[in-house]
């Protein structure tokens, strides 16, 4: 007898509704599962005929064809264990009722008959309702980060027979549902905060600007200066995620499958850093079928590279691209599939091979020609996309030691959302969203200067030798500047301060 | 690129004097200037700030007053030597210590170009094609001492080149000239050395020139540029603005200062006291220094 069940498969964001097909017939016992099935599905065989048994169902020798329409499209992954399982019960009559039709079935089996949890669970979802679905069955592992969503009904189902009695209508599963406001309440705030680094007034406030305007930005400092504390601070002063923001984040991750089972979404923006023996592969996404990589899994957070020049080169080239078009397209033989990547790069790094670099507690041992060597690891276009350059030093033990009022990351995030709103309304008909994203065309509309701003900007690139490249970073930053003081014209003050966040750029640096 | 033997005429004669005199000499550039009044400039590679200052100000007092500089093309000190003869528009001889072909190091080719543009003179005792050797460096430091009246000794480690060099300067029989340091650098203990053995002490480029005014050595006075400063007149004037800074110029002293320290020290915003370094920077008053500090210039 044959018999349908709906499940999904997911390239990359972008789901497929699939009928899985499945007929039980008399005939010499074989099983054929068609369509296009990879060996994780595959493998699917031994795992349901177990599950089927274990949970006091008999499977006779019967031949069996699964189907997986449309047979064109690639299936992967185990989350079509259940609808298998399922369709198989419905073909030998175990599942006797009439079904639904907008009914949707995702989840792996054990051999037991428990269902394991998926990854993609939100992806699918978010895709299910737009194409219909009223009803998903799931694992119950998953229900959390799926109940998020509204006008579909989500069930998670503890084992298949209670998937099998729920569907005959002997049980009842409760439906679970959670708002925004929730998880909110319930979700952790970010663990980090300012007010537990001390001093370094100047960084903090570079990443306040930073921070304001989306600038990716440089930390330069020998070891121990704390270059790494505060960028690990960084996503608790960055505005607050919207839910659609979230949502596109949590996608994201359950693809990705590092959600955590407690957490339905995230709620903080995410901070990755990836070690620097990271390939350039893992860095933008990849494998047979595309996963995102750690700059997709930064959407909307920060993306931290620490020691920068210790990343191999060929890497750190490969961000060029998504740092300019905060999307990344990755092509593989089984399809080409787009991830967000909207991050903010924040990057640390020593001044020199031995770090102590003008350093005041001990002596630099780098000749010249290493020294320049070592920053020639970074190439100019990279540099060139990194906005704010300051240099941090090491806050002494007293310092350390006074238990005076540092300021909080509440206090400096209100100052941060404040010149982002600036920015949005600026920018309504722009498509961008702050100021790092201004392209020359429109640094020269947004970012007027008056005579005496300009001239002074004139005799700063002659007298401290900055690099061309630095011309238009100083304004966007200056924009920034003035913006957090709530200022229309950028200002002689605001230029003078953005010139300060060009450290690498300054001469002294190279002689 | 010419060749002068030993036994050509326009062979330089102080050459001639000293014990090893190479038997040729390889030149590009300005070949009057061999047989100048010249003084060597020589030092550390690894310099510090101080160091590098001496520099300048010896380097480019003395090129005003007509005397070429020479020195080794290295980093630190040697390169500030030409560079800021150059810019007071004297004459500068570089000796090296390898072949035309092998200019080292590499990131001073341009300043082998630059002297070159500038009528300088650059010369070698080895052939185009000989590689850097480490021997070879401390042989050139002869000819070096050689060519000069006189040798300064900037800022030189124990045993470093520029040491080798004022030794050399002595055996000689040049006048030798040293810049006096704390006793605790280290790229200052051959100098303090050489003084407390009875090098001339030096503290100003004045000290040189009357020394040798005094011996009736007076190299022709150049006319001097005066350096342009005035064209960004009208536009807009820096000093006008200064006047509110005064408090934060007078906090910089000669020992570097963090801007966060003066935050403190002035209770004033960050924003503040970045945007008055900024603008002091600008003014050529304060400087920035590596470890984001900042020192009066």
């Amino acid at each position: 007898m044959l018999s349908t069940v709906k499940t999904m498969a997911l390239h990359g964001l972008e789901g497929f509704l699939i009928d899985v097909q499945v007929d039980v017939s008399a005939g010499m016992p074989s099983w054929d599962i068609v369509g296009l099935p990879d060996t994780s599905v595959k493998e699917a065989k031994e795992r349901i005929r177990t599950a089927i048994k274990n949970s006091g169902y008999e499977l006779f020798s019967r031949k069996i064809v699964i189907n997986l329409a449309p047979a064109n499209i690639k299936k992967e992954g185990s989350m079509y264990d259940l609808p298998m399982a399922i369709g198989i019960l419905k073909s030998i009559d175990v599942i006797y009722a009439k079904q639904p039709e907008n009914i949707l079935m995702i989840g792996e089996l054990s051999l037991n008959g428990n269902l394991n949890p998926i990854n993609g669970a939100l992806p699918i979802c978010i895709e299910a309702k737009k194409m219909g679905i009223k009803k998903i069955i799931m694992p119950k592992q998953n229900v959390k980060e799926a109940s998020i969503i509204n006008g579909i009904e989500i069930l998670g189902a503890y084992d298949l027979s209670e998937v099998v009695h729920y569907l005959n209508n002997d049980t009842k599963i409760t439906t679970s549902h959670t708002t925004w406001e929730q998880c909110l309440e319930n979700g952790k705030k970010y663990p980090l905060d300012f007010s537990e680094v001390k001093g370094q007034e100047n960084v903090k406030r570079a990443v306040e600007v930073a921070a304001a305007g989306g600038h990716n930005c440089l930390l330069i400092g020998s070891p121990g200066s704390g270059k790494t504390m505060i960028a690990k601070r960084i996503p608790s002063i960055l505005p607050d995620l919207s839910f659609e923001e979230a949502l596109e984040i949590t996608k994201i991750h359950s693809i990705a499958g590092t959600l955590k089972e407690d957490v339905p979404i995230i709620i903080n923006r995410p901070f990755r850093s990836p070690h620097h023996t990271i390939s350039a592969t893992s860095l933008v996404g990849g494998g047979k079928m595309p996963k995102p990589g750690e700059i997709s899994l930064a959407h909307y957070g920060v993306l931290f590279l620490d020691e920068l020049p210790e990343f191999n080169g060929h890497t750190l080239e490969v961000l060029r691209g998504p740092l300019e078009d905060k999307t990344v397209t990755i092509s593989r033989i089984n399809g080409t599939l787009t991830y967000p990547c909207d991050f903010m790069l924040v990057a640390s790094m020593n001044p020199c091979p031995c770090g102590y670099y003008g350093s005041q507690e001990k002596e630099c041992t780098c000749t010249m020609q290493a020294i320049t060597k070592y920053m020639g690891k970074i190439s100019g276009p990279l540099l060139d996309r990194i906005d704010i350059q300051i240099e941090v030093t090491p806050v002494k033990y007293k310092k350390l030691e006074n238990n005076e009022k540092e300021e909080t990351s509440e206090q400096i995030k209100q100052r941060v959302n404040k010149a982002r709103q600036i920015q949005r309304n600026r920018y309504k008909e722009e498509k961008i969203y702050s100021n790092s994203n201004l392209t020359p065309k429109l640094i020269e509309k947004y970012c007027k200067l008056d005579k005496e701003s300009k001239s002074l900007l004139e005799i700063a690139f002659n007298k401290l030798g900055l690099s061309a490249r630095a011309y238009g970073r100083i304004l966007k930053v200056a924009r920034t500047i003035a913006d957090l003081e709530n200022s229309e014209q950028i200002q002689k003050a605001h230029i003078a301060e953005a010139i300060g966040y060009r450290n690498l750029d300054k001469k002294y640096w190279k002689n | 690129m010419k060749i002068i033997q030993k036994e050509d005429k326009t062979y330089p004669e102080k050459l001639l004097k000293i014990k090893d005199p190479p038997n040729q000499l390889y030149v590009e550039g300005n070949i009057n200037l061999l047989n100048q009044k010249s003084i060597a400039i020589v030092g550390s590679r690894v310099a510090t700030d101080y160091g590098k200052n001496c520099a300048k100000l010896f380097s480019a007092q003395l090129s005003n007053q007509g005397f070429t500089i020479i020195s080794g093309l290295a980093v630190g000190i040697d390169s500030i030597a030409h560079i800021y003869s150059m810019e007071e528009q004297g004459k500068t001889i570089a000796v090296l210590g390898s072949g035309f072909n092998n200019i080292y190091p590499e990131e001073n080719y341009y300043l082998y170009k630059k002297i070159l543009e500038n009528d300088g003179c650059i010369i070698t005792e080895y052939p185009p094609e000989t590689p850097k050797s480490k021997e070879n460096f401390p042989k050139r430091n002869r000819i070096i001492s050689g060519l000069s009246i006189g040798v300064l000794l900037v800022e030189a480690k124990y045993g470093s080149g520029g040491a080798i060099t004022a030794k050399l300067a002595i055996k000689q029989g040049k006048e030798l000239f040293c810049i006096p340091n704390r006793i605790d650098e280290k790229t200052g203990y051959s100098t303090n050395l050489l003084i407390k053995q009875g090098a001339n002490l030096v503290t100003s480029p004045q000290d040189i020139i009357d020394f040798y005014l005094e011996n009736g050595i007076n190299a022709k006075p150049q006319e001097c540029k005066s350096p342009n400063l005035e064209q960004y007149e009208g536009i807009y004037n820096l000093s006008q603005d200064l006047e509110q800074y005064k408090e934060i110029y007078n906090l910089i002293g000669e020992l570097p200062i963090s801007a966060n320290e003066l935050a403190k020290l002035t209770n004033k915003p960050i924003t503040k006291i970045s945007e008055a370094l900024c603008m002091l920077e600008i003014e050529g008053l304060i400087k920035h220094i590596p470890g984001n500090k900042y020192a009066r210039n």
